[in-house]
């Protein structure tokens, strides 16, 4: 079924291990940015080999006081940019707008051992949980630093690890790493022939900047830091480590001679399209519980489109312990469908947080990797009591009410990992051709709310399309389908 | 054949109560679904099984599982390795025309084996647990999830939904697919959840008076599936008569008992392809028994509660040692002590690989703090000490088993049709405490259809 959806990429175009003896040669260079401020950096990319999809942007944060800030904890060093655009010559090939929302949900699928083994070290995040140390039947966050000395219900007060403690010292501080591939998608199926293309190939990084009036857009301080809660990226530490692959003259001619055809050579990757809206806040605290309808047309129409991600941020969760990019559950579960081609893609409007889960599982091929309580409050609202939200939400604490994380309380945690996902693949596999085909009638998101006593100040709202677009390099030139 | 386009599909069971509540108690045990016959794939990866669950304290009072003193709402929990799934004792796949494909009795058991094996700490705590609110690593967590009414979303986890191939709804495949659900009674689902002391001794804490009985309730039952819609030219295909088979696993299950420190169980399979078999244990007298987790999968006990241990084992096909032409030992001589005793390493190897194939083995809940309650996890900073012992999976609540790969070779399977399958156990069992052993078969069975019907052959 997928054979015939499989492009035909010379291996050397795909990453992943290839049947290839030969000699093959990587070259790390390591870029300064040729424009470099702390809200842009622009590298380019030297005409040569190929483009290994591992290279790595590095940077550093600096904040106003040592050891006083974490990351945002589900975010890490992501929450730093702002977004990412790989440009050739003058055309923009890929853009990931609003990146630390993205990465925020892309990173929640890879498996504990890599958060703590892998991201914590790249990207300062520090998403695990695990059994709280007071044996009450309720989590805490892992990988972070309690008062061991006390007794174990007293083992509450967390703070990050001493290597993850942001500085205000460019040359004592954590530097992070963040993949091209985890910057632009359409990079996890493709390496770039950078010698093959006539044009400059440039990436951008634009940087968040968090001023004192902005909690939790980059960095999230200690609970009552009097100081300025600002952070910023430091221009001196921001490098491009950028390994080119080159492989031996046979081979190498071999790709030239098929991207020089007049045929030129064509390849689907896959490209993420951001809508931002909101769901409306009640002007006047509700004293019953309020229902609405709230559609929201995307602009996916004459696209490919793989899947849908949704997003919804509380404002008022900005100071929390994942800043704003947590995506926080109404203790009414949003219930929500999708108009595709004006047909309903659920015969049912989904409710249930854990079918929505499952659907939102299904765009990645996993599970996703929280806690029923950080996906929902599911399991922390007495969903048969009458009263207001705050009353609903005290009734079954998965985190315990005192456990706290940079002076934070971790129970912020509960129901902010709340993603929406529909998955439009057929098989449902990486392969790609295999998206539904949008016609002219944008796609339709049907939610219906609940707004009460103590949540009724709506959301900001990310929709995230992960489209298929088309690459063709014929004779030097790139050209990329809209 | 050409894939068109993806539909979601929902069906609610056919045999609704009068109040919506499927529970044993309350005398509806049994869920039915029916997916119609039509001509597209059903893709078993997306298949789920989606509710609401909650349970209920003596009374019907809602359960308070917190660090509270133990009372009559306290101690409310189902197991944290099974989670939801505990409620169903058996599963039985079908075609419309009532054609079996595949049932498996004591569903709930074989996931006690299964999920821990397969599934790490992180897993249960987290990605299992969105989907199920019961799943945990340690039974108070569970506990705890399970304080509110909850939304589960849960696989089925039996061997035709597990094989990944999509499976033909039309004419030409399985004509339609029924689901019958068998709930198990409240006693061998419901009990309590442990702390443990700083010397990783389990207490319990359960509901009182116990005999006034907890129980379970599910509502809102739901199958979730997607379908693969072929092009019309496939649609025709799947819908003209025709001959062909498809080949599927398939679980079943059989019990027995063991007493004596040295005895043979013999066990008619009936299968022509069997893949692979493995055994869990527990005490007879802890089934069907609130005051003991009837999921747990320990090593055999004495009546005393002490291990008995396992010192030889041996699989039988006939009269002859098979698969492996030897005794697993793995205890040594009886009089010897206990730290002179030979590890168990190889018969949990062959265990695991029973379970799945040892070599891809990246995920499990097995580790020396469950076996044997020794911390095997270091933290994340300089000092290297050992991760908290409160947020390790329980110790000394062992993942335990037996079980043989039959063909690891050519994984075509092993004729059992007329010759019977034996396992002899030399144990510590005292002659006087009587353990359960539940033996599950995977086996290939192969479907074939024809104009005049469909015929399983296993």
């Amino acid at each position: 079924m997928s054979e015939s959806r499989t492009p035909q990429l010379p291996s050397v175009l795909t990453p992943g291990p290839i049947s290839y003896q030969g000699d093959m040669k990587i070259d790390t260079n390591v870029l300064d940015p040729i424009v470099n401020r702390d809200e842009f950096c622009r590298f380019v990319l030297p005409s040569r080999g190929f483009l290994d999809v591992g290279s790595v942007l590095s940077f550093s944060v600096k904040v106003s006081q040592d050891n006083k800030a974490c990351f945002p904890v589900k975010t890490g060093a992501a929450a730093a940019i702002s977004s990412c655009i790989l440009k050739i010559g003058n055309k923009t090939v890929a853009i990931t707008d609003r990146f630390g929302v993205y990465s925020t949900i892309r990173r929640s699928f890879k498996t504990h051992e890599e958060h703590s083994g892998k991201d914590m070290v790249h990207m300062g995040s520090m998403d695990v949980v695990c059994p709280n140390n007071g044996q009450t039947g309720q989590y805490q966050l892992r990988d972070v630093d309690y008062n061991v000395a006390a007794a174990d219900i007293d083992r509450i007060a967390g703070t990050p690890l001493d290597q993850f403690s942001l500085t205000i010292d460019s040359n004592n501080c954590p530097v992070w790493t963040i993949k091209l591939a985890e910057m632009f998608p359409a990079l996890k199926n493709l390496t770039l022939p950078l010698f093959l293309i006539d044009q400059q190939c440039s990436i951008e990084i634009v940087w968040n900047k968090q001023t004192d009036s902005e909690p939790g857009k980059v960095v999230v301080y200690e609970s009552g830091f009097a100081g300025l809660k600002t952070a910023v990226v430091d221009p001196t530490n921001v490098k491009f480590l950028a390994d080119y692959i080159t492989y031996d003259e046979e081979r190498m001619e071999a790709t030239a001679r098929q991207v020089m055809s007049d045929a030129g050579w064509s390849t689907p990757f896959e490209d993420v399209v951001s809508v931002s809206t909101n769901f409306p806040a009640n002007g006047l605290q509700p004293v019953d519980p309020e229902s609405s309808r709230v559609s929201r047309d995307l602009g996916f129409s004459g696209m490919r489109l793989r899947s849908i991600l949704g997003h919804f941020h509380k404002p008022s969760q900005d100071s929390s312990l994942m800043g704003q990019y947590s995506s926080d559950a109404y203790a009414h579960p949003i219930s929500y469908n999708l108009r595709v081609n004006d047909k309903l893609v659920y015969p049912q409007t989904l409710v249930s947080e854990s079918q929505k889960a499952h659907q939102l599982s299904q765009v990645f091929g996993t599970e996703i990797y929280c806690a029923n309580s950080e996906y929902s409050l599911d399991q922390v609202c007495d969903k048969g009591a009458s009263g207001s939200v705050s009353d609903r939400l005290s009734t079954n604490p998965m985190f315990p009410a005192n456990a706290t994380m940079l002076g934070h309380p971790q129970t912020d945690l509960q129901g902010s990992m709340n993603f929406m996902g529909c998955d439009f693949t057929i098989d449902g596999l990486s392969a790609l051709r295999n998206g539904v085909q949008v016609g002219a009638k944008p796609v339709q998101v049907l939610n219906d709310l609940i707004n009460q006593n103590n949540d009724f100040g709506g959301r900001q709202v990310t929709y995230f399309g992960l489209v298929e677009r088309l690459m063709t390099i014929r004779n030097g030139t790139v050209t990329v389908s809209a | 054949m050409d894939i068109n386009s993806k539909e979601k599909g929902i069906v609610s069971a056919i045999n609704p109560p009068s109040n919506g509540i499927y529970s044993f108690r309350g005398g509806y045990p049994i869920v039915s679904f029916q997916i119609a016959q039509q001509s597209k794939w059903l893709d078993p990866r997306s298949l789920r099984l989606s509710g609401r669950f909650r349970v209920k304290a003596p009374e019907g009072l809602k359960p308070t599982n917190t660090s509270t003193a133990q009372n009559a709402t306290t101690g409310v929990a189902v197991s944290g390795r099974v989670g939801v799934a505990s409620v169903i004792q058996q599963i039985t796949l079908a075609s419309s025309s009532n054609q079996t494909l595949e049932t498996i009795r004591n569903y709930n058991r074989m996931l006690s084996t299964l999920v821990p094996v397969s599934h790490s700490q992180s897993d249960l705590d987290c990605c299992l647990q969105v989907g199920d609110p019961a799943s945990a690593s340690r039974s108070f967590n569970s506990a705890r999830g399970i304080n509110e009414t909850t939304s589960f979303s849960i696989p089925l986890r039996t061997g035709l939904m597990s094989g990944g191939d999509l499976l033909p709804l039309g004419t030409n495949g399985l004509r339609g697919l029924n689901i019958n659900l068998e709930l198990a009674p409240d006693s061998q689902v419901i009990s309590g959840f442990n702390t443990f002391t700083l010397g990783g001794n389990a207490v319990q804490t359960i509901f009182t008076p116990i005999n006034t009985g907890a129980f379970y309730e599910l509502e809102d039952l739901t199958l979730t599936y997607d379908l693969l819609v072929p092009s019309e030219q496939g649609q025709a295909i799947m819908e003209s008569p025709a001959t062909g088979s498809l080949t599927y696993n398939s679980f079943s299950q059989l019990y027995s008992v063991i007493n004596a420190s040295e005895q043979t169980q013999n066990l008619n399979f009936g299968v022509s392809n069997c893949l692979a078999v493995t055994h869990n244990f527990i005490p007879t007298d802890q089934i069907n028994n609130y005051r003991h987790d009837g999921f747990s999968t320990g090593e055999l006990k004495n009546s005393n509660g002490d291990d008995a241990k396992i010192r030889r084992i041996t699989y039988l096909r006939g009269s002859t040692r098979f698969p492996l032409d030897y005794e697993i030992e793995v205890g040594g001589r009886k009089d010897l002590p206990a730290d002179q005793l030979r590890p168990q390493t190889e018969l949990v190897t062959q265990f695991i690989d029973s379970v799945k194939p040892y070599i891809t083995m990246d995920h499990s809940l097995m580790s020396a703090q469950t076996q044997n309650g020794i911390s095997d996890n270091l933290t994340f900073n300089n000092n290297r000490d050992p991760r908290f012992r409160n947020t390790l999976a329980e110790p000394n609540i062992p993942v335990f088993g037996a079980g043989i790969v039959m063909d690891p070779l050519s994984k075509t399977g092993v004729d059992f049709r007329n010759t019977n399958y034996g396992i002899r156990i030399v144990s510590e069992l005292d002659g006087v405490s009587p353990n359960s052993i539940y033996s599950f078969i995977r086996a290939r069975n192969t479907l074939q259809y024809s104009p005049n019907g469909i015929m399983v052959s296993s």
